[in-house]
């Protein structure tokens, strides 16, 4: 039965209903200026001379984004291969080994996931930088150096997500597989990590996001260098710091301006792709 | 509902503040005149220790300061989007025509290199060579067996643009690693052994090898003889009230400005600008 309300109540609910149909419209708003922009650039540039150019002189009306799409790929892919198989570690190691203090380490998790990324960044200047610039002779500013600040900013996230995934499998299952036999490994890795796999799955693309989405962090140890990358030690730039840098250069009003927001719109998909690639993720979990 | 009720009531709260009619920073709709000033980042130290004492000088007038760049500022008070532009570049004749510029002077752009690279003092043919990225190692020019490594500006910089006038074409080192700011310029120079790159001087600037130019030497004492600089200026649009264009003449010369490494400078060949 509909519960009846006061005149002040209603009153309230319509506010709070605006407030959150504005926030669709705020996205919907924000779609369309980006699609606008990238429709307009695209008419006058063409599509593949973008998505498929190498060289990037917005000066000189050249707006290749492939050196950004790979450097973007290249660096979320090196931050996902390290931060992976460290968060599943730590995870595995909590849950199994400590379980104990499995809260004490998810507050400590929870107090690394609040660090500012620009933190991140100024650590990864300091420390990253000068250890990749010893290792490999090169300057240090690096889509490796960008991969590991980004690994070390999202391994907290990745961890806490990890924990919550393998202590959500039932203790009845696990009990069960012990008495019938099954060493500790062979069930947290037949049991535990197998009917984990989707939240795992999940927490990973969660990961994906925030590290295909950094900007600050990523451009202080990045290079800035707008050509295809020819090795892991090399300068390079991602979608993200391009947009950052170039900001001031081309303002609203500005002959190519639009290219910025094609770059968004193209965060914008990736971002879209990862969400839909999430809820898939969940309606296959057991 | 209670909780719909708290959350109301603190919208209530947070919107009244609003209109408040207090003082300072919380009566906002109560200010007469808000100047908004955006642009170079080199500008924007000076700015910021102004401001405060002009706006204790004119109450009720409130004044932004945001960066963005030279190219930023010059575009942003063409189109009416701010009253102030910072800028350390010379604006093109089809934005110039409709812009008032209040030029402060000038600012030494310094050539510095790591100080292990082994050179204090390079040709200026030597020094484009090396910002075009053609002298791949130090040695050959009498220095440490290091690969040159340019550090730069990104292009929407005033500084860069100077150096972009003067480099033959193709520019500018597609190698170089890109800074955003001078102070990023100066740490990543001042930390990797074998880069060169180049800032807009304020004292304090140190760590580094400031390179000799030709028969120039980069004497702090001395910048007036300098070569290479940049006019750092405060633009209005050519209908800019009084109020704003007062701002930006005492910016242009607050006294101040030559802490800020802003100096008055002779006439001389200037290197790049006109």
């Amino acid at each position: 039965m509909k519960r009846q309300m006061g005149m002040g109540d209603q009153c309230l609910y319509r506010v709070v209903w605006v407030g959150a149909f504005s926030l669709v419209v705020l996205g919907i708003a924000i779609f369309a200026i980006l699609f606008w922009g990238t429709a307009k650039f695209v008419l006058a540039h063409g599509l593949n001379q973008s998505l498929l150019g190498l060289i990037y002189e917005p000066t000189q009306g050249r707006f290749g984004l492939l050196p950004f799409m790979a450097g973007s790929l290249v660096v979320s892919g090196i931050a996902l291969a390290v931060a992976i198989p460290l968060a599943l570690s730590l995870a595995v190691t909590v849950v199994d080994m400590t379980p104990r203090r499995t809260e004490t380490v998810r507050q400590i998790l929870s107090g690394l996931v609040a660090i500012p990324s620009v933190v991140f960044g100024w650590w990864g200047l300091s420390v990253v930088v000068p250890a990749i610039r010893w290792i490999s002779g090169h300057s240090g500013f690096s889509l490796l150096a960008a991969g590991l600040v980004l690994a070390v900013m999202i391994l907290p996230t990745l961890s806490l997500l990890s924990i919550n995934a393998l202590t959500r499998v039932r203790v009845q299952w696990v009990e069960g597989s012990l008495a019938l036999g099954a060493t500790p490994d062979q069930t947290m890795g037949r049991l535990i990590l197998a009917v984990s796999r989707f939240p795992l799955l999940e927490a990973s693309i969660i990961a994906l996001g925030r590290a295909l989405g950094e900007t600050m962090a990523v451009q202080m140890v990045i290079g800035g260098r707008v050509l295809l990358p020819h090795g892991l030690v090399s300068p390079g730039a991602t979608l993200t710091t391009q947009i950052l840098t170039d900001m001031s250069l081309l303002p609203p009003g500005v002959s190519g301006h639009h290219v910025l927001d094609f770059m968004a719109l193209l965060l914008l998909a990736a971002m879209y792709g990862m969400v839909v690639l999430l809820e898939r993720t969940r309606r296959m979990s057991p | 509902m209670k909780r719909i009720g708290i959350i109301g009531m603190l919208w209530g709260l947070l919107i009244a503040t609003g209109f408040y009619p207090a003082r300072g920073t919380l009566g906002v709709l109560r200010v007469a005149h808000h100047v908004s000033i955006v642009g170079a980042t080199s500008l924007m130290p000076l700015t910021k220790r102004f401001v405060p004492e002009w706006e204790q000088k004119h109450p009720g007038v409130v004044v932004s300061i945001a960066a963005g760049g030279s190219w930023a500022g010059i575009l942003a008070v063409t189109e009416g989007h701010a009253d102030i532009g910072m800028a350390d570049l010379i604006p093109p004749s089809r934005l110039a025509v409709r812009l008032v510029g209040y030029p402060a002077g000038r600012l030494a752009v310094a050539f510095i290199a790591n100080n292990k690279d082994g050179v204090k003092e390079v040709s200026e043919s030597q020094l484009m060579q090396l910002l075009l990225g053609r002298i791949p190692n130090w040695r050959s020019i009498g220095g440490r067996d290091e690969p040159v490594i340019v550090v730069s500006r990104p292009l929407s910089s005033g500084a860069r643009a100077m150096i972009d006038s003067f480099l033959p074409p193709p520019g500018l080192s597609a190698d170089a690693i890109i800074q955003l700011s001078n102070g990023a310029v100066l740490k990543t120079v001042r930390d990797t052994p074998g880069a060169i790159g180049y800032v807009e001087w304020r004292p304090g600037m140190g760590g580094v090898t400031m390179l000799g130019i030709g028969h120039h030497a980069f004497d702090t004492t001395h910048l007036a003889t300098w070569p290479y600089f940049t006019k750092p200026t405060f633009y209005v649009h050519k209908r800019a009230s009084d109020l704003v264009k007062n701002l930006a003449q005492a910016l242009s010369q607050a006294p101040a400005k030559t802490d800020f490494g802003i100096y008055r400078g002779h006439v001389i060949t200037p290197k790049g600008l006109p």
